[in-house]
């Protein structure tokens, strides 16, 4: 009913996510709907979408509210009533749950806008040279395609950067801290950082918020989106605005998703002998890279997040007894825990196609070899300072057992990646830069 | 003996003499007539721990001492304000931006300034029979439920990257009484620490303290550019890459999450030396914080210490009153503050 409403009185609210325009997400009654989902859909006023998709105001448009006690309900007509307060109505397809929204900094769409204006604005660095989309690019899903990333000072990162397709879902953030677990938390380390310094806004939060004043597209965006604040330019608007944008970063288009709605030539016999494989005991890479976001660590509405699985992936073992070589240690270095040694957070595999080099230093250039790391059940490092057999790491996940993969086999597993690839996440015009 | 002298005029009614008649007075008893001086109980309770299990619960006392009104105390008879001045060194000099300083370190390392900035809470008297009596902070842009930020830097110079405002003092209140001493804590405590930047209010705003991939503060941050060597300088004509900067950034480590709440529900090494400064005069005495001292056994040109390398951190943490193997309190071993 109201994104239906929504729709019709021309609020952006509908048009927002999720290509797949599956009714009732959160109502098991409709998981028939699977498959059907979105394929009809005819309005176009936002932009075609690869596939025939589109996004908007279809009487098919998603439901549900972002935990606020709006009930998904069918395409019926009625007349919008008008929304006191402005609730976010996902519209997400039907496989896929309502990611967890704080309380306290409920999803808008002038927000979300706001979020993507200053997520592509390089005044958020001090020295003007990098925005947030400078190491996440939406066509590499969001990351940067380097080995590790470099921070607006020429500052050299010694992580990977993440790709932020369905982060709203993850139950931790960055690589390996389980302190960070919201959004907006996460958002004060790239600006404010020093350990690497990346946007270098340390200190600098006045210098920041008098630039953002001084840009006349601002005022109306920030008072849109916090009409309550007397004055809506303060840190907090925009982290809160910067969070709200990566939340809505939703990738679910992908040819192998689908194949799981039930489109039987989505996937090609390769593809789909390797979905199988990855599925399987023998290769062990489901239960890690595990459910609808092929991610274990993954919250949402009606799931809170019980554990924060980290996992040794046998990458290191300098010292024989599991060692990773500094700073990257994992959530080591933050609980100095030594079972933590090395442990790292599981990625999403979403658009894995488009996100390498990969693991959390970027040490493994392609796809092909992180089977190969896997396959030995531990990377072997035989000279030079990290030299070390990850196999027989003490430390090592008890998934890191290993396998024998033949020729085409192999090939089946990588096509499966390769049909991770969400194009339309890709491309979306939602999620661009909107600046000129 | 060391009576303090009340700096306030308004408050002539005799302090200065005040010394056998008036310690009866003071501590518990009189504290219960106030609001900071009941949350004064509870840290007095919990001083003497160190460790995981103390940190917990040090934060929920000082979190008693945020007492409603509290920045409209009246300054009545019995009711003292007091003001603890600090004064930043480099060994024997004055600390200031625009100044280089020689000798630093193990490596003899020139330095010029970048930061430096501390965090100060659970500031309390000492009486002469060794009561404490925690102050009550005046809440204010530097000073806010019970923690107060000493900022030394002033954007000039090689401290390019700082705020031109500073401070070097705590302003509070005591219940009247004779005093001949002080202790505080560094840092911030556990219950204010882990909250977001963002949102927070001064001084625990200041993003230049906070260490977001941490989840907390830093509660000392002492950080200067290294001059590299004349005979090195020969060669590049110039254009050379940024000097080096050693950094000594302490905060609490170990600490653990709960994704299903969310934030730190932990840390292993809360990191907060306490200084029991005995005697000390507030109205003649001021706090010397030496970086010098500090850094004494440090290598200038190459450590950075953020509190998690042994290397680079064990000795500035000795010289703390920390020990940074086992996170134990150490005061003996402190160089950082002395009276003057």
């Amino acid at each position: 009913m109201l994104s239906r409403c929504m729709s019709s009185i021309g609020v952006l609210l509908v048009v927002l996510l999720a290509p797949s325009a599956g009714c009732g997400q959160r109502d098991p009654e409709n998981e028939s709907d699977r498959g059907q989902a979105g394929e009809g859909d005819q309005q176009s006023e936002s932009g075609a979408h690869q596939g025939g998709r589109t996004i908007g105001s279809g009487g098919r448009a998603g439901s549900g509210g972002a935990g606020a006690g709006v009930a998904g309900s069918d395409a019926s007509g009625g007349e919008p009533p008008i929304p006191t307060a402005p609730t976010y109505a996902w519209d997400l397809p039907s496989d896929f749950p309502t990611p967890v929204v704080p309380e306290d900094n409920p999803l808008s769409e002038a927000k979300i806008e706001l979020g993507r204006h200053l997520f592509y604005d390089k005044r958020l660095s001090l020295s003007e040279t990098q925005s947030c989309a400078s190491c996440h690019e939406q066509a590499l899903a969001f990351t940067d395609g380097r080995v590790t990333s470099l921070g607006s000072t020429a500052q050299a990162h010694p992580r990977n950067a993440m790709s932020l397709a369905n982060v709203g879902y993850a139950a931790t953030l960055t690589w390996a801290n389980p302190l960070l677990t919201s959004l907006e938390a996460q958002a004060l380390v790239p600006m404010f950082g020093t350990e690497p310094v990346e946007l270098g806004l340390n200190g600098q939060e006045q210098e920041l918020l008098s630039r953002l004043r001084s840009v006349s597209a601002y005022a109306p965006l920030f008072e849109a989106a916090y009409p309550e604040r007397e004055d809506p330019f303060t840190l907090t608007s925009v982290v809160q605005a910067l969070a709200s944008f990566q939340r809505v970063l939703i990738s679910s288009n992908s040819r192998y998703d689908r194949h799981l709605r039930g489109d039987a030539t989505a996937l090609t016999a390769s593809e789909k002998r390797g979905a199988a494989l990855f599925g399987s005991e023998r290769l062990e890479c489901f239960h890690c890279h595990s459910g609808f976001n092929l991610q274990d660590a993954v919250r949402f509405e009606g799931k809170p997040a019980t554990a924060t699985p980290f996992h040794n992936t046998a990458l290191y073992n300098i010292d024989g007894r599991g060692a990773y070589p500094e700073p990257n240690t994992g959530v080591y270095a933050l609980t100095q825990n030594a079972r933590d040694m090395g442990r790292f957070r599981v990625p999403t595999l979403r658009n894995i196609a488009v996100t390498g080099p990969y693991m959390h230093d970027g040490s493994i250039a392609s796809l092909s070899e992180v089977l190969d790391h896997y396959a030995a059940g531990g990377r072997s490092i035989t000279e030079g300072d990290y030299a070390g057999d990850g196999s027989k790491s003490p430390l090592k996940s008890p998934f890191l057992v290993g396998f024998e993969i033949t020729a085409t086999e192999r090939e089946d597993v990588l096509a499966f990646f390769e049909s991770l690839t969400d194009t339309d996440f890709l491309t979306d015009p939602r999620f661009a830069n909107p600046w000129p | 003996m060391f009576a303090m002298s009340a700096l306030a005029a308004s408050v002539a009614s005799g302090c200065g003499d005040d010394d056998a008649s008036g310690a009866p007075s003071l501590g518990n008893e009189a504290g219960a007539a106030h609001s900071a001086g009941a949350a004064a109980d509870e840290m007095a309770g919990g001083n003497g721990g160190n460790g995981a299990a103390a940190s917990a619960g040090e934060g929920g006392a000082d979190a008693g001492n945020a007492g409603a009104g509290a920045a409209g105390t009246p300054i009545t008879p019995d009711v003292l304000p007091i003001t603890l001045r600090f004064a930043p060194r480099v060994g024997g000099e004055d600390f200031a931006c625009s100044s280089r300083y020689s000798d630093m370190g193990s490596s003899s390392a020139t330095v010029r300034p970048v930061d430096f900035k501390f965090y100060v809470h659970d500031l309390r008297v000492v009486a002469e029979d060794g009561t404490e009596t925690l102050v009550h902070l005046i809440p204010s842009a530097w000073q806010n439920e019970g923690v107060a930020l000493l900022d030394f830097e002033d954007q000039s110079g090689s401290c390019a990257n700082g705020t031109e405002a500073t401070n070097s003092e705590i302003v509070g209140t005591v219940p009247f009484g004779s005093y001949s001493g002080i202790a505080f804590k560094l840092g911030v405590p556990f219950d204010l620490n882990h909250t977001n930047a963002d949102a927070a209010e001064a001084p625990l705003n200041d993003t230049t303290m906070y260490w977001g991939w941490n989840l907390g503060r830093l509660f000392l941050s002492v950080m200067n550019e290294v001059e590299e060597d004349a005979g090195a300088e020969g060669g590049a004509g110039g254009a050379t890459a940024a000097p080096f900067v050693s950094v000594l950034h302490l905060g609490s480590t170990g600490c653990q999450g709960d994704a299903a709440v969310g934030g730190v529900s932990s840390c292993a090494k809360p990191n907060r030396p306490e200084f029991r400064l005995v005697p000390f005069d507030l109205g003649s005495n001021v706090v010397v914080a030496d970086i010098k001292a500090v850094l004494e056994h440090s290598d200038l040109t190459r450590d950075l210490c953020h509190s998690f390398s042994a290397e680079a951190c064990s000795w500035p943490f000795d010289h703390l009153g920390l020990n940074w193997f086992t996170g134990s309190l150490t005061p003996s071993t402190q160089r950082f503050f002395r009276v003057e």
